[in-house]
């Protein structure tokens, strides 16, 4: 038996509203049949040791659940290429860190279209610590950082998926100015406190991330401490990859944070998402 | 080791194993390359030589269409994209010949290495270097930079340890097993345009087929060294080379790897990861342990270059059958 079940549905006519106004469609996960639009799709999360049981409920065979960095085998593993498509995964969390999942069904537009949510492992205590024995944190923090590209959404032309122009840059679904009012990404805390920072790449073009002057340690990737903690002053992360950062907020004031979504070839900025750590 | 030239590694072998005085890396003069064989006569080592052959030809896409391409073809064989692999043992004296059969000027160059004079058509020259630390480097086509590199003129350039061939390095982690990975891609409209001699504007670059050894997947599945079988408890080391312009982000299903080296210096600490970005003209040497059975893609996780012309998954993407 599974130590945790979750059971998540797919809502294919849902949009999300950008900060110019205009509504970009989304495939967004949802927790319950009918629930109000939420994206990207509800945190998931587990205990070390946990087995866990994730059902897709209206599925109609088109797409999959991949649990990026959980390493299931490959019944549960979500690749129609090695394995037909199921509605039930069960897989084994025995590592502590961030994760994330995501449809790997024709991929380069599924998770375009936003079939994605972040997934954490806990320490075996589910304690406020980043693994079993590692740095104890006040509060964490989820920043999904991607981007859409809105002629994407269009059947006329039928797009070329090699060819990708982003419109809209964003962390947590939200773009421009947004996520600086958005409770769940503006960083507000203490000084003196110790955040958790968990990033995940889920957008397809180089970014890099920088929190305007709090220090930090990036203590853990992709589901695994680092051998040694590393201070960068811009954290630069490719599509896929996940770090985790200790935030030591120490002086008082609102800093701004950035991500810069970087051109593939040139490397020059495409875009930018801000949002604001505040430190009381 | 199945990419090796089969030719070029029987004629290394013969060279013999003597002991090499490892001086320091780098660039010689031929002169003085030869100085260094005539003081070893009697004993000191043979170079191990190489022969490549700059030419015009062609490449095939996943979707049937056969492009306009420049790549690197071995003494008598034809071009093939990635090149051909090249070998040496760390510390090993190394030739690289390079005749141009092609209507433009070519050279060859190793990063981080030696890089080689221009070579007019019909011309040919050598460059001559000592094997560098044991690692994985990419040879290219450095004129009308970046082009002919865009066009398919690369090349992995392996060194082993000289008396440890399944560590990294001497002393370095070991391995069963190792496996080539080039990751490349091509905007077909720069192939269409040198095809005619058009002029290209080489600061749009917008790749639409995306290659795992000069192959989009499932093309790719046929090569050993992308499509890999193993049996749980091996370890095997994957050297990456990304020869392409762009990014090529790296996601092994299945598995975390140990990223043990970058363009043939070892890491500090090794990152385990399951998704790291190769940048281009840079190499990753990682180890990854078969701990569970199954079949697990390794794929390009940005996800344009997971498409061949934008169809997925006809692009970057390996996979891991393991018994």
């Amino acid at each position: 038996m599974a130590d945790r079940t979750y059971v998540l549905w797919l809502r294919k006519s849902a949009s999300v509203r950008m900060h110019d106004g205009v509504n970009v469609d989304v495939w967004p996960f949802s927790d319950s049949k009918g629930q109000a639009t939420l994206f990207p799709g509800p945190l998931l999360a587990s205990n070390e040791g946990q087995t866990v049981q994730v059902t897709f409920k209206n599925n109609m065979n088109e797409h999959t659940f991949h649990f990026h960095g959980i390493d299931a085998d490959t019944p549960n593993d979500g690749v129609p290429e090695t394995w037909p498509v199921v509605d039930t995964y069960t897989f084994l969390t025995d590592h502590a860190g961030t994760y994330w999942y995501h449809c790997h069904a024709n991929t380069v537009l599924h998770q375009q279209m936003g079939m994605y949510g972040p997934y954490v492992v806990l320490p075996a205590d589910g304690s406020n610590r980043a693994w079993s024995g590692g740095p104890a944190f006040t509060k964490p923090y989820v920043w999904m950082l991607s981007e859409f590209d809105s002629s994407w959404r269009l059947s006329n032309p039928k797009p070329n998926y090699a060819y990708f122009n982003p419109d809209y840059f964003l962390i947590n679904g939200k773009d421009g100015f947004d996520p600086i009012v958005a409770a769940d990404t503006a960083i507000a805390c203490t000084a003196g406190d110790t955040i958790l920072l968990r990033l995940i790449h889920a957008g397809y073009l180089v970014a890099q991330v920088s929190l305007g002057g709090p220090p930090f340690s990036v203590i853990a990737s992709d589901g695994r401490p680092l051998p040694s903690p590393q201070a960068p002053p811009i954290l630069e992360m490719a599509s896929g990859e996940r770090y985790d950062l200790l935030i030591f907020p120490d002086v008082p004031g609102t800093y701004e944070a950035r991500v810069d979504y970087l051109d593939w070839y040139t490397r020059k900025v495409r875009g930018t998402a801000r949002t604001t750590i505040t430190v009381l | 080791m199945r990419r090796i030239d089969r030719r070029a590694f029987l004629k290394a072998c013969a060279v013999g194993s003597g002991a090499v005085a490892v001086t320091a890396s780098g660039l010689l003069t031929l002169e003085s390359f030869r100085a260094e064989g005539a003081r070893r006569v009697g004993g000191g080592p043979m170079p191990r030589s190489y022969s490549l052959r700059a030419r015009e030809g062609s490449i095939s896409t996943v979707d049937g269409k056969t492009l306009y391409a420049r790549g690197f073809a071995d003494e008598v064989g034809a071009m093939s994209i990635p090149g051909p692999a090249l070998w040496a043992r760390e510390g090993e004296w190394v030739t690289i010949t390079l005749t141009n059969d092609a209507p433009e000027e070519h050279g060859i160059a190793i990063e981080g290495v030696a890089v080689g004079p221009p070579v007019r058509p019909g011309g040919s020259a050598e460059i001559a270097f000592q094997a560098p630390h044991p690692g994985t480097y990419i040879y290219h086509d450095p004129a009308e930079s970046p082009l002919n590199r865009a066009l398919g003129m690369y090349g992995a350039f392996v060194v082993v340890p000289l008396d440890t061939p399944n560590r990294v390095w001497s002393g370095g982690p070991a391995f069963a097993r190792q496996y080539l990975q080039v990751v490349s891609e091509l905007d077909e409209s720069w192939n269409a345009a040198a095809s005619l001699k058009a002029p290209i504007d080489t600061g749009t670059y917008r790749p639409n087929y995306f290659f795992l050894n000069g192959r989009g997947f499932p093309d790719s599945d046929v090569d050993p060294n992308a499509h890999i079988r193993g049996s749980v408890g091996e370890t095997i080391l994957i050297r990456w080379v990304n020869a392409g312009l762009v990014p090529h982000s790296l996601h092994t299903h299945g598995y975390h790897f140990l990223v043990v080296q970058q363009d043939g210096r070892p890491e500090a600490g090794f990152r385990e990861k399951d998704n790291i970005p190769v940048y281009p003209g840079r190499t990753m040497d990682v180890i990854l342990d078969f701990d569970q059975a199954g079949l697990y893609p390794m794929h390009d996780h940005i996800l344009m270059a997971n498409t061949g012309n934008g169809v997925y998954p006809k692009g970057i993407m390996g996979m891991f059958e393991v018994v």
